[in-house]
């Protein structure tokens, strides 16, 4: 018992930050520290189910808790509201304030494209280590980000020419 | 005009919310003093343990293997080091997936490097999970494998062949067809020509973002020589196919495909300029996309032309348009109606194991979930929520006909604002080519809607 509880001490300390971080990202500051204590509870009770690296489960293990979590009072409600399109949660936390535009064109993209880019731009994992978080191969993933690389790009342009275009050529792509 | 993702990854790095954020360590040290004192379920640590015997057989096999091949390295333009694979490279077994022994296959395909040495090489495995996967490499002897440079593998210059089911070969993979064929084209950028994308060293491309370019430790890759990146356009069109046509430095080559694949495959110097920066990584479509292929010819005399929205993809890609790739084959078993899909779904709140607040959605699956071709999405709004936004979750397993199935979704707490929870449960099944989350064939049929009231 003692000896698992310090193999997960050490998992703990570890990855305390890289947690937080990817937490941080994903939902409101209000909700950061529910959302990581509930995320390295969930893993003390299924500690028996990790597989290789302990990361990649934490942060799989997190994106759930995150996803899950009721956001409330959040600033990217108004935003969304703007946005007349088939856009979804927008796991993007502070992000509206340091670059407007690009979380409006974020926005646009399918929550997978864009937690596909968010685990490499922000996170800084590797592709397969994204991969694992995400629950595909890492050929499903390199090509999930590739797509979302073009998608939020196209998104860009078309929200530099006019706010409106952005609906209607995030529509256009397959 | 084709956009520049690397801009974008620069501005999404450069945009990180949580760049300075600063670790509360006493909120961190509370939380540990809570798991400290939850128990952990006794059955998880008897397999804790018995995990941990486990692992030490792993390792120990490995390094027999090592030693004997080094051993028996043979000699030749190249020669032959230690096999590629370190530890935890074989292919997932994520939802019942994993290698279906004795399906790889080394196909008949050489295309030389264009700065000499081993040529490239394809082969073809299949999944359990139902997938065919097309992987590349670099081939000696009739194996695929990767060269120790580039910074992998120390640089020792030797050929490290890949494992069997090795997801360090760079692969890409596809729903089979109804007759178990594989129809998938990859375009791979920015490849190092050692073939080498995996753990152990390699290098990434002069153009990778800053996220890209240091460990998750933090610690800088090496960059790889402009020299030595490489493009990589390959894929299998089937056996119907005759012909593709590429243009390359201002000339229009035409070759033929190879074998009843149908296969093909293009080596080429990756450019600074080019228009798409991949960092090793790549895009796969029923099309070629994003490459030098202008044309797909046909035994029957057909010809694909591949339009000005090739980067696109999909059906689209191709004039005249190719609603499937042709020779493609529906699954035996077409998608469900919506009538074989329906049923009562039930949704109610619950506290879950660790006391938090969900809601449980439980309906008795009327059809079945085998691998990777079909599972359910489930969809929900919370209050307060527009009603063009919904969170998502989906099933990651196989589940058999008649099966009850409970998922857990919504967390919420007292805090959160009162209303109704409302959504609905989709059965998504790939009934045409591609894949369930990318193919353009992929179609939903709602199973049922919930609707629980929240306090």
């Amino acid at each position: 018992m003692s000896d698992t509880r310090e193999q997960f001490e050490h998992v703990y300390q570890e990855n305390y930050e890289a947690v937080q971080r990817y937490v941080a990202r994903r939902v409101a500051p209000e909700a950061i520290q529910d959302v990581v204590s509930d995320t390295f509870l969930a893993a003390w009770r299924r500690y028996a189910d990790l597989r290789g690296e302990p990361t990649p489960w934490l942060l799989g293990i997190a994106r759930r808790t995150a996803a899950n979590h009721r956001r409330s009072g959040s600033r990217r409600a108004a935003l969304r509201e703007r946005l007349s399109t088939e856009q979804r949660h927008v796991p993007s936390a502070g992000l509206d304030d340091r670059d407007p535009r690009l979380a409006a064109a974020l926005a646009t993209l399918p929550d997978r494209d864009r937690e596909a880019l968010l685990l490499v731009a922000w996170d800084g994992l590797e592709h397969h280590v994204a991969a694992t978080v995400m629950g595909c191969s890492t050929g499903a993933f390199t090509v999930r980000l590739h797509r979302a690389r073009r998608k939020l790009e196209h998104a860009l342009q078309g929200d530099e020419r006019s706010p409106i275009d952005v609906t209607q050529e995030a529509r256009s792509l397959p | 005009m084709k956009p520049d993702p690397t801009d974008v990854m620069a501005r999404l790095c450069a945009a990180d919310p949580a760049h300075d954020l600063l670790v509360d360590e006493v909120e961190r040290a509370r939380l540990w003093q809570q798991i400290a004192a939850t128990p952990q379920p006794r059955n998880a640590i008897a397999r804790a343990r018995s995990r941990l015997r486990l692992r030490l057989l792993v390792v120990v096999v490995p390094a027999v293997l090592v030693l004997t091949a080094g051993a028996l390295a043979a000699t030749g333009v190249i020669r032959i080091g230690a096999p590629a694979e370190p530890s935890g490279g074989s292919l997932p077994e994520l939802r019942g997936g994993g290698l279906v022994k004795g399906t790889v296959r080394l196909l008949a395909v050489t295309t030389p490097d264009p700065a000499g040495g081993p040529p490239w090489g394809m082969r073809v495995l299949s999944t359990k999970a139902g997938e065919g996967c097309v992987q590349v490499g670099r081939l000696v002897e009739g194996k695929l494998g990767a060269i120790g440079e580039d910074n992998a593998f120390d640089d020792d210059g030797l050929f490290h062949a890949f494992a069997l089911d090795s997801t360090f070969a760079k692969h890409a993979c596809t729903l089979l067809d109804g007759n178990g064929r594989i129809f998938l084209n990859a375009t791979v950028g920015d490849m190092p020509a050692s073939a080498w994308v995996g753990y152990g060293g390699g290098c990434v491309p002069s153009t990778a973002t800053h996220a890209e370019r240091f460990t998750e430790k933090g610690k800088p890759r090496a960059l790889c020589p402009q020299a030595d990146e490489r493009n990589l356009y390959y894929g299998l069109l089937g056996p119907d196919a005759k012909s593709v046509t590429y243009k390359l430095d201002g000339h229009t080559y035409t070759r033929a495909t190879i074998g009843p694949e149908g296969a093909y495959l293009i080596v080429t110097h990756a450019s600074p300029t080019q228009l798409f920066n991949f960092n090793a990584g790549g895009t796969q479509d029923i099309v070629p996309v994003d490459g030098p292929i202008t044309e797909l010819h046909y035994r029957d005399g057909a010809t694909c032309h591949l339009s000005s929205r090739s980067w696109i993809g999909g059906k689209d890609a191709c004039t005249p348009a190719l609603k499937v790739p042709v020779g493609w084959t529906a699954p035996k078993q077409p998608a469900p109606t919506a009538g074989q899909v329906e049923t009562p779904v039930q949704a109610r709140r619950v506290r879950s194991a660790s006391g938090a607040r969900e809601i449980e959605i439980r309906f008795r699956s009327r059809v079945a979930i085998e691998g990777a071709r079909s599972s359910y999405l489930f969809k929900w709004h919370t209050p307060g929520m527009p009603p063009q936004i919904y969170s998502f979750e989906s099933t990651h397993v196989d589940i058999a006909a008649g099966q009850l199935v409970t998922q857990n979704i919504a967390r919420f707490s007292p805090t959160s604002r009162a209303g109704r929870i409302s959504g609905e449960v989709v059965f998504r099944d790939a009934a045409g080519p591609g894949n369930i989350e990318e193919g353009p064939g992929t179609v939903e049929r709602v199973v049922g809607r919930f609707s629980v009231r929240v306090p």
